[in-house]
């Protein structure tokens, strides 16, 4: 008994049934806080995924495109004027559409995003594109993502085994050759990818109207002066960003485009809050039913610098107590999110320690609200 | 009668012109009216008077428990009346506190009640304090009870416990307020007896505010009080 954190620790485990009520209250907290920043995060890292792999310095939308991944096509002829600016070395096309697969298992259909791209060297670099490109030059042959949702068929496993994979996508029998990783995001399902010529087939349209262009600048030219040259050219009719800007573009998109942030952030909340509510009424008891026992403190002589850390150091407590449950639970819901939606949720370092300090926050914040009680403990009274 | 008061010595308590009251302006109610006392160290000093009479505010003002305004007051050798808040609950910390209403932490143990106002005093080594913690509870009779919560104690044990926590720290002064009034008239006794034989054995004074007739022979100095003033300072029986 010669520290007060001993003190803290008795008067807090003296009741079982309220110990446990305050750090489930944490777990929950913690659990809640994690779990939506997760989600929060993966929705951003699944929808960069693409983006992230293109190795091209430029990349060419439709003004009107909100997202690659839902865009406007434009006229290829465009983009081919380009290579006549010196700054250019190569210009690619990418075909992009909403294609519906059918699950050759369970005949249920599906929307996937197929990728169009050119059978020589692209600047999306997709695994294992390269190496199937012979056979994916044949009619009617596609590369599967197989962390498409599980909804899509267990494609990855059959062709593993062994098995022949024909589907159906857009009423055309297609042949899947191989397997890559790419990765889905909140708004995509499932990823295909095809040569141009197989696209075509796929989605019948003017060859011309494309969807995506990616330029590689020559050797030491500078993105930024190109791009601004390459808009003089172009005017309203493209949208030119350096590989920064379209990321930036696309995280725009997902801040504004889709309410994300809000969400999860106001799932965040909720949790820090539920934990707030729970650890301030069960320390708000807890001094106010001891009020005239922290009387009996201050009049022989107890600080009330002494009795305020000792809810502090009851709030620290629970957060540790409620921590590290809570980060286990949560653990164990990365693990199944992960599997049923196959977005990308890893528990991070950084998140790890932010939504401790968190916890801690939210815990000292429920201790400073319950000790203004503390006030009220008037040594001069119990006599 | 006790041998051991030493009238020579520099009061413990000293008390000149104490007044008080509570409430401003209008509202202001006088307690205190001109009181005047010492005491001394190793006696004991008993408060009697009827309800109201402001004993217990005698008792919280020589306890630093509130401020003084008019009059004089040192306790300790601290003069309490230009005393800061921070000079107080030093004070505070060399004074034994006995209370009508025991006031233990329900969550601890017997002994880590005991052991708990012993935070109060740093310079102590762990190992002493626990030494003292023990010789304490056992001087109050508790010794096989020192694990035990205060909800398993009774009324007369919890106030022993609460007896061996105002002593723990050695004091000098002990104030106590209607210290048996909660008690039977066997416990009673016991608890006069014990602060008795402290009183003898540290030469610690103690001023006890009481009603309790059956503990009056204990004292060395009864003062009566009635209306805020001091009846007349009777000599021992």
């Amino acid at each position: 008994m010669r520290s007060s954190w001993q003190v803290a620790w008795k008067q807090l485990s003296h009741s079982k049934v309220k110990l446990i009520v305050a750090t489930a209250g944490v777990v929950v907290a913690v659990l809640l806080m994690l779990v939506q920043l997760g989600f929060l995060n993966a929705a951003y890292d699944s929808s960069l995924a693409v983006p992230k792999r293109i190795t091209a310095d430029l990349v060419v939308l439709s003004p009107q495109s909100p997202t690659f991944a839902t865009p406007t096509q434009f006229a290829r002829r465009l983009l081919y004027r380009l290579p006549a600016h010196p700054a250019v070395a190569d210009v690619q096309s990418i075909y992009l559409g909403t294609g519906r697969w059918k699950n050759p298992w369970d005949k249920s259909e599906r929307q996937i995003l197929v990728y169009g791209l050119g059978a020589g060297e692209n600047m999306l670099q997709i695994p294992g594109f390269a190496d199937a490109v012979d056979q994916l030059q044949q009619p009617d042959v596609g590369l599967f993502d197989r962390r498409s949702r599980p909804t899509f068929g267990p494609v990855s496993d059959a062709l593993s085994k062994g098995e022949r994979v024909d589907v159906e996508v857009n009423r055309r029998k297609i042949t899947i050759a191989a397997c890559t990783e790419i990765g889905v995001t909140l708004g995509v399902d499932g990823n295909l990818f095809v040569t141009d010529t197989n696209f075509l087939r796929l989605f019948p349209r003017i060859p011309g109207s494309i969807d995506l262009g990616l330029i590689r600048l020559k050797p030491n030219v500078d993105p930024a002066k190109a791009r601004d040259e390459l808009v003089r050219w172009c005017g309203t009719d493209l949208r030119i960003l350096t590989k920064a800007e379209f990321i930036a573009f696309e995280k725009h998109f997902l801040d504004t485009g889709a309410p994300i942030n809000f969400i999860f952030g106001l799932g965040t909340a909720v949790g820090f809050f539920i934990g707030f509510v729970i650890v301030y009424q069960i320390l708000y008891t807890e001094v106010s039913t001891h009020l005239p026992q922290f009387a009996t403190l201050k009049a022989i002589g107890f600080t009330d610098n002494y009795l305020l850390r000792l809810v502090i150091q009851e709030s620290l407590i629970l957060a540790v107590l409620g921590y590290l449950p809570g980060t286990l639970l949560s653990w164990c819901v990365y693990q199944i999110a992960a599997r049923e939606t196959q977005l990308p949720m890893a528990l991070t370092m950084f998140r790890l320690t932010s939504v401790l300090a968190l916890t801690i926050t939210m815990c000292i914040f429920s201790a400073a609200m319950a000790m203004r009680k503390l006030r009220a403990a008037d040594p001069a009274d119990i006599f | 009668m006790n041998d051991s008061i030493d009238t020579a010595a520099e009061p413990i308590v000293n008390v000149k012109h104490l007044a008080f009251s509570f409430g401003e302006g209008d509202l202001c109610k006088q307690i205190l009216f001109d009181i005047n006392f010492n005491v001394f160290p190793g006696e004991i000093v008993l408060l009697t008077g009827p309800s109201g009479s402001g004993k217990t505010t005698i008792l919280t003002l020589v306890g630093g428990l509130r401020h003084v305004k008019t009059g004089e007051l040192k306790v300790l050798g601290t003069d309490f009346r230009d005393a800061s808040v921070m000079d107080l609950v030093r004070t505070r910390r060399q004074i034994g506190f006995i209370f009508q209403a025991h006031n233990l932490l329900d969550f601890l143990s017997a002994r880590d009640n005991v052991a708990m106002a012993m935070q109060l005093h740093p310079e102590v080594t762990g190992t002493e304090s626990r030494e003292r913690v023990s010789e304490l509870l056992e001087m109050v009779g508790l010794k096989d009870r020192m694990d035990y919560y205060p909800a398993k104690l009774s009324g007369g044990q919890r106030q022993r416990v609460a007896i061996a926590r105002a002593l723990v720290g050695r004091p000098q002064l002990v104030l106590a307020d209607e210290p048996t009034a909660a008690l039977d008239s066997h416990s009673g006794r016991e608890v006069v007896e014990l602060l008795q034989r402290l009183a003898t054995d540290h030469g610690a004074a103690i001023l006890m505010v009481t009603h309790d007739n059956r503990v009056l022979n204990v004292a060395d100095r009864i003062i009566e009080m009635e209306d805020g003033r001091i009846k007349q300072p009777l000599n021992s029986p």
